[in-house]
């Protein structure tokens, strides 16, 4: 043992060194965001909750119910069902999303044909009751609003 | 009669302190450990979470008092009271201000007990605290708690030598046991307190502190990383609160005893500062150690408990002896 | 006591004694000679509810005193059969599912599936996805590290090293949620390339967080390098030779603390590695301090490779134009029918694969991970089998543990970086 590790093991070199790493953070700026009161906005291109998007021309679904992200969801968590509208067109009968099965991976948004489901901004999804995860086609229109601006056309 | 009464209100006074200051160490605790990682610790309860612990409080009381089935049921309740009655004692030697004041035409003396040996009894009821914990992990019946004690008891033989050694230096320098008399010796600016001449001792002394009081670097009997809770693991509620609170009012304790011993107990660091009342000094002086013990805590890793024991008989018992060599030399050619 | 602590950067490794293997198996022995065959035993359940086990994983060990005379392990508590459920889907379904593998690190674990993929597929990379993936890939390996350390310090009793790397470690979180729009489960790597172009400002983003990493490492150093307990904790524990490295195919930093420099980015170069100039960080101790050691070295690596990856960012796309195996870009699929009908033909059919078989390794954080694909030329692989580096580390405890201390088994399982999510599957 050299004499200058004896010198800074009986001065407690190293461990004043490190309290001074501690001590400093004392006195500088927290970084703590105080949850429920401030938050933070996710980057636009956060994949939170989803939403179907309307024309907003003509107010109808963007979605032409081709089924591709019904297919491709890894964890079969998208449920749609169409049939003929008097017009001739495909309209939606039901939409459904189940919540608790999505693992947010982006592949339905990734993949629709006519950018008609999206990926939003919200990530607070917890709640206390089981049936709020499971969202029908009204909920999933609502939360267009909450659409990132610039739609994530990769 | 008069003596009776005023023994009384110091009493109750002091330990009113003591134990009032806990759920504000234990808040200053939470607040400052934020601090040091760069978080804000509490601040829900009450303006800047001052009132934390009193909730806390409020909720391991109502809490379930949960004794398990094959737990030693008496060890297992008397085992949190053992730990911080012996504190409670010896905040009764600590002198809080000169001897012989006159208050309201009264002579006092600002110490509940000047006891004659009350270095030797603190030494004594420190070592007796650690049943607490080895009761605590015995009557627990569960391995993890086992473990904790052991861990405990292995601890108490390895630095209470050295702690015991670590104070006979400054004994020798007094020539007294009596913290009356020691902080007397230490009159005059703060270049007279005993820190100075023993510092070797004040080093080994607060280590071995930090030892006694189960706080991180040496808080191998709880130890939480490898232990879960070591002895404290099977206990709820108010009485998991009471070895908290033991142990914070422990800190306060030893802290006081630190600041009477080496750093002039209640007096000022300067003679001219003297129309501050000594105990705002005494208090300061403690607040300032809770505080080093709360930086070094949140600071450094734990120790094994074979490594905590070689450093107390290969490293501090030697050093010990050599101070207590040195200092009776100096002493005695003096 | 060992010789003085080593900053591993500074003064080079010349300076620090190398063990030899002789050596390293003596002190390992010396270890275990503390087991005594015979004596009474408590038995303890370390986990899967233990406040420091990572995870869930189980160690029942044998107590003597402290000494651990055995240990058995328990895994499989987070099995959700991985491997089956990739038999039902299709290659790029399969994706979002290598995210829970090692789910600290899930872009690696999305980087090495692919690069398997189109190893099977003979799928060309363009360059700029390369670098994406590289730059992403060293980002996810500075996340596990810092990760690591917080938990590893941690588990030798420092509570604010935790904090405070977890801290460090937003930033890169932060960069990731800016480029795929997840923290943890990234799902950025395709078949092809990388889901998504990096967008405005990432670049200039990204410098400066790897401009500033560095200097945090510094403080770690300062905090907890040199410190006497740490020292006294970390070295000389949890030996494991090149040896047994070999025997428990052991890889990763684990391996390199031995002195081994088994780096695939190095040896078998994927991605922009073989483009960029990087040292592989090796120590020669073997034991925990070592690999603590080997991980700071690789977290500085890790930010030069992405300096220089972010220097020579080329231009051009991020996804290959390959109809037969890549999705279609989305902006493409809304304008362009012929995008479209690739799209359809992707979700619906899924993609053209050649039959045959396919092993792929890469380096992840953890160790080395292997994909191995079985195809009978259909969309859905066969079989497909993935060899995980948690898998191994977690079965190489018990002989790891062998009379260590219970104190410092927290550690040694720390040191070896097992992400249960990746060992069970």
């Amino acid at each position: 043992m050299g004499l200058k590790k004896l010198i800074k093991t009986a001065t407690f070199y190293e461990i004043i060194q490190g309290m001074s790493v501690t001590g400093g953070y004392f006195l500088k700026d927290k970084v703590t965001v105080e949850y429920p009161k401030e938050k933070i906005a996710p980057h636009p291109r956060f994949r939170g909750m989803h939403a179907l998007i309307t024309d907003p021309v003509t107010g109808r679904l963007n979605c032409c119910a081709c089924r591709l992200c019904e297919t491709i969801c890894p964890s079969q968590c998208i449920t749609i069902e169409s049939s003929e509208s008097p017009d001739g067109d495909k309209s939606i009968d039901v939409f459904d999303i189940d919540l608790a099965r999505c693992i947010f991976c982006g592949f339905c948004e990734e993949i629709c044909p006519c950018a008609a489901i999206v990926m939003t901004s919200v990530y607070e999804l917890a709640t206390y009751d089981k049936n709020d995860f499971f969202l029908d086609k009204e909920k999933l229109v609502a939360n267009q609003v909450n659409a990132h601006k610039e739609l994530n056309r990769r | 009669m008069t003596d009776f009464i005023f023994l009384l209100i110091k009493a109750i006074l002091w330990v009113a302190v003591g134990v009032g200051m806990v759920p504000f160490i234990i808040y200053f605790e939470r607040k400052f450990a934020g601090f040091f990682q760069s978080r804000m610790g509490p601040t829900y309860a009450g303006p800047w979470g001052v009132l934390q612990s009193f909730g806390d409080m409020a909720k391991l009381l109502s809490k379930e008092d949960l004794i398990p089935d094959w737990a030693d049921k008496p060890v297992f309740r008397l085992a949190p009271y053992i730990l911080f009655v012996p504190a409670f004692i010896v905040m009764a030697l600590i002198p809080f201000g000169p001897m012989g004041v006159e208050i309201f035409g009264y002579t006092v003396d600002l110490v509940i007990a000047d006891f004659d040996a009350g270095v030797l009894l603190f030494l004594a009821l420190g070592t007796v605290a650690v049943y607490g914990i080895v009761f605590a992990g015995w009557a627990s019946n569960n391995h993890w708690s086992l473990l904790g004690s052991l861990r405990s008891g292995a601890q108490m033989v390895s630095y209470e030598i050295s702690m015991g050694l670590a104070l006979v230096g400054l004994i020798i320098l007094s020539g007294s046991l009596s913290f009356v008399d020691i902080v007397d010796g230490q009159a005059g600016n703060f270049w007279n307190w005993y820190f100075i001449p023993q510092i070797v001792g004040f080093v080994i002394f607060y280590v071995a502190s930090i030892a006694e009081l189960n706080r991180a670097p040496f808080d191998l009997a709880e130890a939480e990383q490898e232990l879960v809770a070591g002895h404290m693991t099977e206990y709820t509620g108010m009485r998991w609160g009471l070895f908290m609170f033991g142990e914070y009012v422990n800190m306060v304790v030893v802290s006081a005893v630190m600041a009477t011993l080496f750093f002039g107990g209640w007096r000022a660091p300067f003679e001219a500062l003297d129309f501050i009342p000594g105990f705002i000094w005494l208090v300061g002086k403690v607040l300032f150690f809770v505080f080093m013990y709360m930086w070094i805590r949140w600071t450094l890793p734990r120790y094994r408990y074979n490594q905590l024991m070689d450093i107390g008989w290969k490293i501090f018992l030697p050093l010990a002896i050599a101070n207590l060599a040195v200092t009776a030399l100096i002493v005695s050619v003096n | 006591m060992g010789g003085a602590p080593t900053n591993g950067h500074a003064h080079g490794a010349e300076a620090v004694h190398r063990p030899t293997l002789e050596e390293l198996k003596e002190r390992k022995i010396r270890t275990r000679q503390r087991v005594h065959e015979g004596q009474e035993t408590i038995t303890v359940s370390m986990g899967p509810q233990h406040p420091s086990m990572h995870g869930v994983y189980q160690a029942v060990v044998d107590l003597d005193g402290e000494i651990i005379v055995r240990t058995r392990p328990g895994i499989g508590n987070l099995h959700r059969g991985v491997e089956k459920l990739a038999e039902q889907m299709t290659y790029h379904q399969f994706i979002p599912v290598t995210d829970r593998l090692d789910y600290v690190a899930s872009f690696a674990m999305n980087h090495g599936y692919c690069e398997a993929v189109e190893k099977l597929m003979g799928v060309e990379v363009p360059r700029r996805a390369r670098y994406i993936r590289t730059i992403a890939h060293e980002l996810v390996r500075l996340a596990n590290h810092i990760l690591w350390l917080g938990v590893h310090i941690m588990d030798f009793g420092a509570q604010t090293f935790f904090l405070i790397c977890f801290r460090d470690r937003e930033y890169i979180l932060d960069l990731f949620e800016m480029v795929c729009g997840a923290r943890l489960t990234h799902s950025y790597a395709r078949i092809g390339g990388v889901s998504k172009d990096l967008p405005e400002g990432w670049v200039g983003r990204c410098r400066s967080v790897v401009e500033f990493l560095p200097k945090r490492f510094d403080e770690y150093e300062r905090l907890i390098t040199a410190n006497r307990i740490f020292n006294k904790r970390a070295r000389n524990i949890g030996i494991f030779t090149s040896e047994d490295c070999n025997a428990w195919r052991i890889t990763g930093p684990t391996l390199r603390s031995t002195g081994i420099a088994r780096d695939l980015r190095k040896d078998e170069p994927y991605a922009a590695y073989d483009e960029v100039d990087f040292e592989v960080a090796v120590e020669y101790n073997s034991d925990v301090y070592d690999r603590f050691l080997v991980r700071m070295k690789e977290m500085r690596e890790s930010c030069k490779i992405i300096r220089q990856c972010l220097d020579n960012l080329p231009d051009g796309p991020y996804l290959a134009h390959d109809a037969a195996h890549v999705l279609p870009l989305k902006k493409n699929v809304l304008r362009d029918s012929a995008a479209m009908i690739q799209d359809f033909m992707h979700v619906l059919r899924g993609p053209q694969v050649p039959k045959g078989e396919v092993y792929r390794a890469i380096e992840v954080p953890k160790g080395e991970m292997g994909v191995y694909i079985v195809s009978d030329g259909g969309p859905i692989p066969q079989r497909l089998h993935l060899s995980t580096p948690s898998f191994y580390h977690g079965q190489a405890v018990p002989p790891m543990f062998e009379g260590e201390m219970l104190a410092d088994s927290v550690g040694i399982f720390g040191s070896i970086d097992v992400v249960l999510g990746d060992c069970d599957r």
